[in-house]
């Protein structure tokens, strides 16, 4: 397997793992949830800013990115009844500093602390394992709690720069780029061949005027700056370039699709 | 965090049949930019309802015109200043994104993202959003 492709594995299994898996499940007043969804994100310490928290949520529902991005968008669905979830932060040194449960029965949140247990297996910059648990069942605003989740996180992050520079050089990106290239060309049958056979049937009709208006709108010099795969096996490429009259940034999102061996731009 | 959804809270008028606004060869951004001076110096909402998409305009349509008013006058007092478009993103379905920055009456700098959409091939606004950086 050589460099490439090796990158564009890692990046699709970071990819495929924004979420985790999890076993285990949230005892409240006698009634189990089983936690099925398990994210994992970093923030600036609490007590020193120039360290990193580890925050653990599990759900017994998917939680989108804008869902856990919003406490209160979660407040609301456990409030509901429509989520029970679990945070857990733990600190540099792999220690619970903090917590709470979010569920109907709280009516909404609240923070817990002082009865996490961490059993690391695996803590690093990039991926976290290990069993989170409480010794026994507590009890606040007159439910008891407890639960236990056996995990296996992504935490996700920024590509360093080597990292971008080699999902730059990927398959998917260098296909990319041909793409770019054939539109600046203008030439409609090379344009057609880097499309899937999907997405070039959309330019039976008017193609050639539809190539025209996109290499009159697309910049000179406009290239791949960003990489995300995603989880269907699909690439998203970022492509950007400046418009010479203003200096305007414009942006575009191709969607690559290997097809036939080859990494084409799909629909 | 504040987010303003435009879309969301664009009070209804009736709906004038507005000239075309947009050239040609218009950009995005332009067309942005003219909206924004427009607002500005707007005083009620159908002063800025031509440059609406028109499933905005019809949610006006529906406005009961006192409430109209005031959700006017809360978009002034959520609006930013100094608003600069940073990118232009294309979307698949013909749209696109304007990736926007700006200072609210708290001198606080916010972010926004606007959505344009084209009808009868001219610029209108289908969504904005911004959130206050914290």
């Amino acid at each position: 397997m050589d460099r490439q492709v090796l990158t564009l594995v890692v990046f699709l299994a970071q990819a495929a793992g924004r979420e985790g898996t999890v076993t285990g499940a949230l005892t409240l007043d006698g009634e189990t949830t089983p936690l099925r969804h398990v994210y994992a994100s970093v923030e600036a310490g609490f007590f020193d800013r120039n360290t990193e928290d580890v925050h653990i949520l599990f759900s017994d529902v998917p939680l989108s990115d804008d869902t856990r991005a919003d406490r209160f968008a979660m407040i609301h669905l456990a409030r509901d009844g429509k989520a029970h979830i679990v945070e857990v932060v733990i600190d540099q040194g792999g220690q619970p500093i903090g917590g709470a449960i979010m569920a109907k029965n709280f009516d909404g949140e609240v923070s817990v602390a002082g009865m996490h247990r961490l059993t690391p297996a695996r803590w690093e910059r990039t991926v976290v394992e290990g069993l989170l648990d409480m010794a026994s069942p507590h009890t606040f605003m007159g439910v008891s709690f407890q639960y236990e989740a056996r995990f296996s996180a992504p935490i996700p992050r920024p590509p360093t720069a080597a990292e971008l520079n080699a999902a730059l050089a990927s398959p998917p990106a260098v296909a990319a780029e041909g793409y770019v290239a054939a539109v600046r060309r203008g030439e409609l049958a090379g344009f057609l061949r880097t499309l899937t056979a999907g997405a070039a049937a959309d330019y039976q009709k008017d193609g050639a005027a539809r190539l025209r208006e996109l290499r009159a709108d697309m910049p000179a010099d406009t290239r791949p700056t960003k990489v995300t795969p995603q989880t269907d096996g699909t690439v998203f490429v970022e492509l950007e370039g400046r418009r010479p009259s203003d200096g305007m940034t414009i942006g575009f999102t191709v969607r690559m699709v290997e097809e036939n061996g080859a990494w084409k731009v799909g629909k | 965090m504040r987010i303003r959804h435009a879309a969301g809270i664009v009070v209804a008028a009736v709906l004038l049949l507005a000239p075309t606004l947009r050239a040609q060869t218009e950009t995005a951004t332009q067309f942005y930019q003219k909206y924004l001076a427009a607002f500005a110096k707007a005083t009620k909402v159908e002063d800025i309802l031509p440059f609406m998409a028109e499933k905005n305009r019809k949610q006006a349509e529906a406005t009961p015109k006192e409430d109209r008013e005031k959700m006017f006058g809360l978009l002034k007092i959520l609006a930013h200043h100094d608003v600069k478009v940073l990118k232009e993103e294309r979307g698949a379905d013909g749209s696109t994104i304007l990736s926007v920055t700006g200072v609210d009456d708290d001198k606080k700098t916010g972010t926004g993202k606007v959505t344009l959409i084209k009808e009868g091939g001219a610029w209108k606004i289908g969504e904005e959003s911004w959130t206050d950086k914290s």
